[in-house]
């Protein structure tokens, strides 16, 4: 008898490059997630502030303490902001996958959100993160840490084994170019 | 591509990167000076800084709108841009409005647009264009899997495609519903209608796995109520073919598990291995764990996967009926109120109470959810049906199928305490008063079915009560054969008329209990159960009667599980046909009394018997034979807590009542005199002792007959007696003559035949007839081995008088050995100072004494002596006795020396 795989393993599995471990990973938090944001949303409703750090906080604190062995705290919140983000973009495609396998016509799509200057769409977040990862893989994962994640440069800092001053400093530019991009796709 | 971005290699972006650095701090002016000289080999890339630098500095919010924004469409409350696929075309259908999202997408209301068919439709769409073969894969087999289920309780697939972007479709039947909790609640269904609706979804999961197709996610949002209460089953979308074995296709089990619902894992989904038909079964057992018992088998929310991974896969699930308990006691304990509120919603929504909750839950249906819940799969129902079948059995009232895991354990735990809590001499009470008849219920049940019933059922009844001996008082036993010719001619000539053959069936049965014929009685009630179940429905009086007296004789046979799930549905149906204050009401408590005697539950049996009292009192001015059974009822509950005066008291009122309505002639006054008699014995008032028993034997004698087993419970009780007094001889005949009348209506291998002889061999003892008794107590040993567990006191009781005779007869070294298991026995039940292990500490210690230990024999008796001192009998003599030949022995050592 093979026992379960916890979540610890998974996110080391993962991390490690197995892919699939994050397949099994997301339906082992995902209730949990959703259970998280659904009260968030209901309490600030009308908020700007950023929902998804409480809660990846909340849900990867928890892993945290259940999973001693898994030492850097820092990592988890890594990981959650990566899965947050895998999670979201997923959504976002299939969104806008079925929106034009319905026969709704994409420009139309694409005027409403332009109309809409406070958000970008989140494909088109993800597309950028991903040429951005191509050129510079860690300032894009410090994004995604960033904003995701929620995540202090210390943490940051910590996950990345990199300095504060450092993910400071690639954040500028990290930014300025997601602007750019989002700007003028 | 757009003037502000650039192609970029890394080696150019390391300048972007650099430069970015520098110029970021400086001034606005700055900037473009410092660039124009830094990048003057490269406009393109001067210009791209100059953007970056200029891009919008509102980024973080925009970031964070879109994350944001992003949750709430994936997890929120709904999509805010639903509308947008409002009017759109999907293959022939026009959508209307989204009716939600799950794993595998979206879904849709549309209907056809030609308009040709008046019908709303499900679409579900894919979350993906199909570049993923998997989904592709998925979808496919699902649309043919689904295009091959037809069953009315499952929502049909009516038509599949792909959109022209290559996204997948299905267009399903829709059901405008409730979801099935939300509907149970809502409707105020009770326990019994739940289990109704339940059984409909088992049919048609059933008829799925027939077709080799497992749902996989079978949940109450999956199981939508219409209107008219069809439920419907929706969403095979992540069914899988099974193959023959039923075991699903390797190779999709591990996606599968991607997808179900975390919530509702069962153990296998958890541990990622085969995913059977028994998956589905699990899913229905927390299905209906939770639509019975309004709580979840697992509480989810505060806990982490790891957390949740480890009670679903390791920790013993909670019975319902348990959860139940333990929200009442948090409730009674509770600060918060919500915790009463809820419980009280709960049991409200089921029009119950929390308490009358948990017992409907307790025994059967507790049995068969944790059944469906088991955490090996090949330990679940073998199938769906088996699951319906028992939840059938127990609608009709019958024994289900399935067993809880710990049964015998419990069992026999259970019969340890009850023996545990009862000394030996009240034990023979309550062996007795067990058989107690309840006459004059019968009577009246047999006039309600006099109106009721034909010319021919009243005939046949008139022959059949003439054989009870409580009509036909004073005249011999002699009815079996009548009553089991009688019992087939009922099933063959009255085949088709229902009503007359359980009104007959229920009156054998009765006579049968009578008569102290158990089994033929429970197969007779049990048949007179279900034939009411069938002419009069699910609670109408006659049911509840029926089930009543079905539990009279189970209490008998000791399923005391099944006895209280049936009482528990006869009074609450009597409560709401009859009303609190009725004869029928008082009878289903004068019963759970008993039950819970039985149990040795005493604050429970004290409660039922004294409502029972109460009521009797009310409604027949107090001088009705069910009002004397009553009390005799709370005397043997009273003695048993020894309240002595209390309980003599109860009986003389009993009798009197008796007396006074049925003069001296019924079969009462048999049990009554009886129980007054073992009373005033163990009051220690001998002499009317004895004459209440020989009132009690010839009451018997009069009444029963020569051959009933309650004349031998009396006679060994009259033997015991002179066994005190010293009249050996005459103890010794009538004991004798009961162990033979008990061998004869009992069998050789009943403990009531080794009781007798463990009596006997004591007797025997006294009268120095050592190896008469060791013979005598042997073989009681033997019978005791067969017939209880190797810890019961009653064999403990035959060990230390065995080992007492073997003393006598100077054998220490076996007397050691017999006494040592015996003490050890005695001391699991009982406390150190209590007079059946003082009884057997003295033995022992007359061993040690016997072999020259006389310090430690010494401290032993002492102790006995000090336990035993205000309690007079035999075990007190004893013990005085081995001290002073333990004091003789020693001085005469001493004297050696």
């Amino acid at each position: 008898m093979t026992s379960a795989p916890t979540v610890t393993t998974l996110l080391q599995d993962w991390r490690s490059g197995d892919a699939d471990a994050l397949d099994q990973l997301v339906p082992l938090i995902y209730d949990d997630l959703r259970r998280i944001a659904a009260s968030h949303m209901r309490s600030e409703r009308s908020g700007h502030t950023l929902q998804a750090t409480a809660l990846v906080n909340e849900a990867f604190t928890r892993l945290a303490e259940a999973n001693a062995s898994f030492q850097n705290r820092a990592h988890f919140f890594a990981i959650a902001a990566r899965t947050m983000r895998h999670i979201l973009t997923d959504y976002g495609r299939a969104r806008r996958s079925q929106k034009r396998g319905g026969g709704v016509a994409p420009v139309a799509l694409d005027e409403d959100r332009v109309a809409s200057p406070a958000s970008a769409d989140i494909v088109d977040l993800d597309d950028a993160l991903q040429k951005l990862a191509k050129i510079d893989d860690r300032k894009s994962d410090i994004l995604v840490l960033h904003f995701f994640g929620g995540m202090t440069y210390e943490e940051t800092a910590e996950a990345l084994n990199l300095s504060a001053a450092t993910v400071d400093r690639e954040l500028r530019l990290a930014k300025a170019w997601l602007a750019n991009e989002l700007e003028d796709d | 591509m757009n003037s502000k971005t650039i192609e970029l290699s890394k080696e150019r972006w390391a300048r972007v990167d650099e430069l970015f650095d520098k110029a970021q701090p400086l001034e606005r002016g700055e900037q473009a000076a410092y660039l124009d000289s830094a990048c003057a080999d490269d406009a393109e890339l001067r210009d791209y800084l100059l953007a970056l630098l200029q891009s919008n500095p509102a980024i973080d919010a925009t970031i964070e709108n879109t994350i944001v924004e992003t949750i709430n469409l994936a997890f929120g409350e709904g999509d805010p841009h639903a509308d947008d696929m409002k009017g759109e075309m999907i293959g022939p259908y026009r959508v209307e409005r989204l009716l939600g999202t799950g794993g595998m997408g979206v879904v849709y209301l549309a209907e056809r647009a030609d308009e040709q068919f008046d019908q709303q439709v499900a679409i579900k769409l894919g979350r993906h264009r199909l570049v993923d073969p998997q989904t592709e894969l998925r979808l496919r087999s699902e649309r043919q899997i689904l295009s091959d289920l037809d069953h009315p309780n499952i929502a049909r697939l009516l038509d599949g495609g792909t959109t022209r972007d290559g996204v997948p479709y299905l267009v399903m039947e829709y059901i405008d519903g409730m979801r099935i909790d939300t509907y149970c609640d809502l409707h105020r269904l009770t326990v019994v209608e739940r289990l109704r609706l339940f059984q409909t979804i088992c049919a048609a999961v059933h008829s799925a796995h027939q077709n080799l197709v497992i749902h996989r996610d079978i949940k109450a949002s999956n199981i939508l109520v219409t209107a008219d209460g069809t439920p419907k089953l929706l969403d095979f979308g992540i069914a899988k073919l099974t193959d023959a074995s039923g075991a699903a296709t390797d190779g999709l089990t591990r996606e599968g598990a991607v997808i179900m619902t975390p919530a509702n894992a069962a153990p296998e989904q958890i541990l990622g291995k085969t995913i059977t038909t028994a998956t589905d079964i699990y899913a229905l057992g927390l299905l209906l764990h939770t639509l019975l018992s309004g709580f979840r088998a697992y509480e989810t929310d505060d806990l982490t996967p790891s957390e949740f991974a480890h009670i679903v896969c390791q920790q013993d699930t909670m019975r319902p009926s348990q959860r139940l308990q333990q929200e009442r006691l948090i409730a009674q304990t509770s600060s918060d109120p919500c915790v009463l509120q809820t419980l009280e919603r709960i049991a409200s929504d089921r029009r119950s109470s929390p308490e009358r909750l948990q017992r409907r839950l307790r025994g059967d249906l507790d049995t068969i959810i944790l059944n469906a819940l088991r955490k090996e799969p090949e330990r679940r129902y073998r199938s769906v049906s088996a699951l319906a079948d028992d939840i059938g059995l127990h609608l009709r009232w019958m024994p289900i199928n399935a067993r809880a895991d710990s049964w015998r354990y419990r069992t026999s735990r259970f019969v340890r305490r009850h023996y545990a809590a009862v000394s030996a001499s009240v034990l023979v009470v309550a062996l007795l008063a067990t058989f107690a008849v309840l006459l004059s219920m019968q009577n009246r049940i047999v006039v309600k079915e006099r109106d009721t019933a034909r010319e021919v059922s009243r005939f046949l009844e008139d022959i059949f009560m003439a054989q009870d001996p409580a009509q036909a008082r004073g005249t011999s036993i002699t009815a079996e054969e009548i009553l089991a010719s009688g019992a087939s001619r009922i099933q063959g000539d009255l085949t088709g008329r229902p009503e007359i053959q359980s009104a007959l069936m229920g009156t054998i049965g009765r006579v049968y209990f009578n008569l102290g014929e158990y089994e033929p009685s429970r197969e007779m009630l049990e048949q007179a159960l279900q034939l009411r179940l069938q002419t009069d429905g699910e609670s109408h009086a006659n049911v509840a009667v029926a089930g009543n007296d079905l539990a009279e004789t189970l209490i008998r046979l000791a399923d005391y599980e099944r006895a209280e799930d049936l009482l528990d549905r006869s009074l609450t149906i009597n409560r709401q046909e009859s009303g609190a204050y009725s004869a029928d009401v008082a009878k289903n408590l004068f019963n759970l009394a008993e039950l819970h005697l039985k149990t040795g539950e005493l604050d429970e049996a004290e409660a039922f018997a004294s409502s029972s009292i109460d009521i009797y009192t009310q409604i027949d001015s107090g001088y009705s034979i069910e009002l004397a059974e009553a009390k005799n009822m709370l005397a043997r509950i009273l003695q048993v807590r020894g309240d002595l005066d209390r309980t003599e008291e109860l009986l003389l009122e009993a009798i009197d009542i008796v007396t006074t309505n049925e003069g001296a002639n019924h079969p009462l006054m048999a049990y009554y005199l009886q129980n007054l008699g073992v009373l005033q014995r163990s009051k220690g008032d001998l002499q009317a002792a004895e004459d209440t028993l020989d009132r009690a034997i010839e009451a018997t004698r009069r009444i029963l007959g020569d051959k009933h087993h309650l004349l031998a419970a009396t006679l060994i009780n009259k033997g015991t007696l002179l066994h005190a007094r010293g009249d050996y001889d005459n103890a010794e005949r009538v004991m004798r003559d009961a162990l033979s009348l008990h061998i004869e209506s009992r069998g050789a291998g009943h403990p009531m035949v080794a009781y007798d002889m463990t009596l006997l061999g004591m007797l025997l003892h006294d009268q120095s007839e050592l190896s008469a008794a060791e013979d005598m107590l042997r073989r009681a040993l033997v019978i005791y081995g067969e017939a209880l567990d190797d810890e019961h006191q009653y064999t403990a009781s035959a060990l230390t008088e065995l080992g007492a005779v073997l003393n006598s007869a100077g054998r220490l070294a076996e007397a050691q050995t017999l006494l040592e298991r015996a003490l050890q026995i005695r001391e699991k039940d009982y406390p150190s100072d209590h007079e059946l292990v003082a009884g057997t500490r003295t033995e022992y210690a007359d061993t040690l004494s016997r072999q020259g230990r006389f310090d430690d024999a010494e401290a032993l008796l002492l102790q006995s002596i000090d336990a035993l001192r205000d309690r007079p009998g035999r075990r007190q003599t004893r013990a005085n006795e081995a001290l002073t030949r333990l004091n003789e022995s020693a001085g005469q050592t001493i004297t050696d020396q």
